[in-house]
């Protein structure tokens, strides 16, 4: 993490008040906030480089300490007027801890399942920003599409929408990358089932 | 056993070797650990004793192998297709996988949960493409049959003017499974010759009431089941979840080291800080397994509880005397101070109830329970689907049950990467490694604690239960039943 980036941290409050997030439904979409597509696509596009370049330390440094991940259950139902994804259930859920834990699995002789590492690659795009009831939070939604190999017999490729709420960071960034935080983010998988390939991604 | 011609290619060969002519059902030596060694030894060679606990590799990758297990295996078989509170209201149905066929599992309306072929009775369209709904009635989509949710076909467009006078609509009703709903697990089968469903539990049925009642027995599915698709034969996950303690040491270093099941677990699994796991084995002539697993000081051989107050590792402390209250005595014995408890109901429903903390979860969470059933479902010989409901206690809060669903999701779901995964890499690489000419000239080995354990006949459960740690006692009794049922009717 460069200073810059440990200064930002540091604007971010490091106590969790009030219910943990996932016991909170996701937030409806406000009103449509189309001038803060081209900086939000940015940060959007730095941060997926972070996580394919192995930048881990850079890539949690834009989590929010109440950072909450979640994978939920897609489901296949008769009509297609009905939502394509549980509320309440999860194929995975991660905190940020769980996550620096994962990604420090790198650097574990033993963490057979990132050894050899495999190679994740995001391509995001159609990013839309909506805004929220909350000042200085929003909600950006993107389509995602993933792939991660890993030798001859691992190969996984898989499609989501993606719902990101993040908070500008009390900083004024001149380069536009890194002014916001990730406060939530979920990912809506096209596919029901997927393979285990496919959830090792962390879109 | 011998393949019947055709089967596979070892025409005449030995194959599934896992035959017992003298360890059969309960009957598993036991012997005390000090002469154990020696008298296996001077009993029999090596050659003799690895023959008659091994496995063809074949079995875990061959199609030809598992068409049997198809017909042989699971279509003898009660198997778990999930929970009758999955469909509370009439009309509720969720389409589930069967052996290899697709059915559905409907909620009609007498309220009588049916199991039903998903597929119309004209011309084999399946009837249910989506996994879950409520419908009266199921109406395929090709010619327009449709069959009530009980599986009568109640409809036959152009019946009196297109078919014959005698046309019989009931000839045509769905293939309907035999269902027992047992304390909300739904089992089907679609043997006749199956034994009724608690017969079929056998010893088995004493350690799920004792695991259901310790919670006053009242639970509930939390959400719509995970699903995923796992690399691997079927039975590969299953012997892992039957009894597979010795893996966890190397498997599931990296998740020891990270802290993810706390000092507690981790060092008695590790033998850390004079702690040791001591586990109870518990394989039942029906090929239900339990493993069992209480964390004692060092060096100790069975379990010495202090149980004036009894203890549920990962339930608040102030539900302990309630849990109690609930359960009898033995029951008592079994679930206090336990850490861990794992098994699986043949052929292939597993289960798993262990604790986490605020390593995955945050700073201020205590140690919580969750207790994940599954299903493992071949989808070709060397892919699986696994199927995981988690199940929360009625009784406790609603912050609870999220808690323990959320630790489940972050661990051991589909998506678990700090545990999860590392079992899917290393049967994805058994499935890499023995497919292979000489990969599977060799067998898979069964032998480790044979004749090693303690009888643990101060145990209060009943069937073949064993002190040992360390073992494949538990992987012993599900291969044994699945090679008789292999075997019968060659």
């Amino acid at each position: 993490m460069n200073e810059t980036a440990t200064l930002r941290a540091a604007a971010v409050p490091a106590t969790i008040t009030g219910p943990p997030p996932e016991l909170l439904p996701f937030p409806d979409r406000g009103p449509r906030r189309p001038e803060l597509d081209a900086p939000l696509s940015q940060f959007m596009i730095e941060e997926a480089a972070a996580l394919d370049e192995g930048r881990y330390q850079d890539w949690l440094g834009w989590l929010a300490d109440e950072f909450i991940y979640q994978v939920p259950v897609p489901l296949l139902r008769e009509d297609p007027a009905l939502s394509r994804h549980s509320d309440g259930a999860v194929l995975f859920e991660a905190t940020k801890k769980v996550l620096e834990l994962k990604l420090g699995r790198v650097g574990l002789r033993h963490a057979w399942s990132d050894r050899p590492g495999g190679v994740m690659r995001h391509f995001v795009s159609g990013t839309r920003v909506f805004g929220l009831d909350q000042p200085g939070s929003l909600r950006a939604d993107s389509n995602v599409l993933a792939t991660f190999n890993r030798g001859r017999e691992e190969s996984a490729l898989a499609t989501a929408a993606r719902q990101d709420i993040v908070r500008a960071d009390g900083t004024d960034g001149t380069d536009g990358t890194a002014r916001y935080r990730l406060v939530r983010r979920r990912v809506l998988l096209d596919i029901e089932v997927p393979t285990h390939a496919q959830l090792s991604i962390i879109f | 056993m011998r393949l019947p011609a055709g089967t596979s290619g070892r025409a005449g060969g030995t194959v599934f070797s896992l035959l017992l002519p003298v360890i059969v059902a309960t009957a598993e030596k036991t012997a005390t650990r000090e002469g154990a060694r020696k008298q296996m030894g001077e009993a029999e060679s090596w050659a003799t004793t690895q023959q008659e606990h091994r496995v063809d590799r074949r079995a875990f990758f061959d199609d030809a192998v598992l068409d049997r297990e198809f017909k042989q295996v699971f279509a003898e078989s009660w198997q778990l297709l999930g929970f009758a509170s999955e469909l509370p209201e009439a009309g509720d149905y969720v389409v589930r996988r069967m052996g290899n066929d697709s059915v559905i599992v409907a909620r009609d309306e007498r309220h009588d949960v049916r199991v039903l072929l998903n597929s119309c009775s004209h011309r084999g369209t399946q009837l249910c493409r989506a996994t879950f709904g409520n419908a009266a009635h199921f109406r395929c989509s090709y010619h327009g049959w449709t069959y009530s949710n009980d599986g009568g076909l109640v409809g036959v467009p152009g019946l009196r003017t297109h078919y014959p006078g005698n046309f019989n609509k009931e000839y045509f009703n769905l293939p309907s499974a035999r269902v027992t709903n047992y304390r909300d697990f739904i089992f089907a089968t679609w043997s006749q010759r199956a034994p009724a469903l608690e017969e079929y539990l056998g010893d088995f049925r004493w350690y799920l009431d004792a695991m259901l009642d310790l919670a006053g027995g009242e639970w509930e599915v939390y959400g719509p089941p995970q699903r995923s698709v796992m690399t691997g034969n079927w039975k590969i996950v299953t012997d892992n979840f039957s009894g597979d303690g010795y893996h966890m040491q190397t498997t599931h270093q990296a998740a020891f080291d990270q802290g993810i099941y706390g000092e507690t677990l981790a060092g008695g699994t590790l033998g850390r800080d004079e702690l040791d796991l001591i586990a109870v084995n518990i394989g039942t002539r029906e090929g239900h397994t339990v493993r069992a697993g209480y964390v004692v000081p060092k060096g100790r051989r069975t379990l010495d509880r202090d149980l004036s107050e009894p203890a549920y590792i990962g339930y608040p402390r102030e539900v302990w005397p309630q849990f109690t209250s609930f359960q009898t005595e033995e029951q008592v014995r079994f679930n206090s101070h336990c850490e861990v408890v794992h098994g699986m109901v043949f052929p292939n429903a597993a289960f798993l109830s262990v604790s986490h903390d605020r390593v995955i979860g945050r700073e201020s969470d205590p140690l919580t329970k969750y207790v994940v059933w599954r299903v493992h479902t071949p989808l070709d010989a060397r892919h699986t689907e696994c199927t995981y409901w988690t199940l929360v206690p009625r009784m406790m809060s609603e912050e609870w049950k999220r808690r323990s669903y959320g630790f489940q999701a972050r661990s051991q779901s589909a998506g678990g990467i700090l545990f999860e995964m590392d079992d899917f890499e290393n049967f994805a690489r058994i499935d890499g490694g023995i497919r292979g000419v000489i990969g599977h000239a060799a067998h898979t080995d069964f032998t480790l604690g044979l004749g090693l354990g303690e009888a643990a006949t101060d145990f209060p459960g009943p069937a073949s239960a064993e002190y040992i740690t360390l073992s494949e006692h538990n992987q012993r009794a599900f291969y044994r039943r699945w090679s008789e049922l292999m075997e019968s009717g060659s």
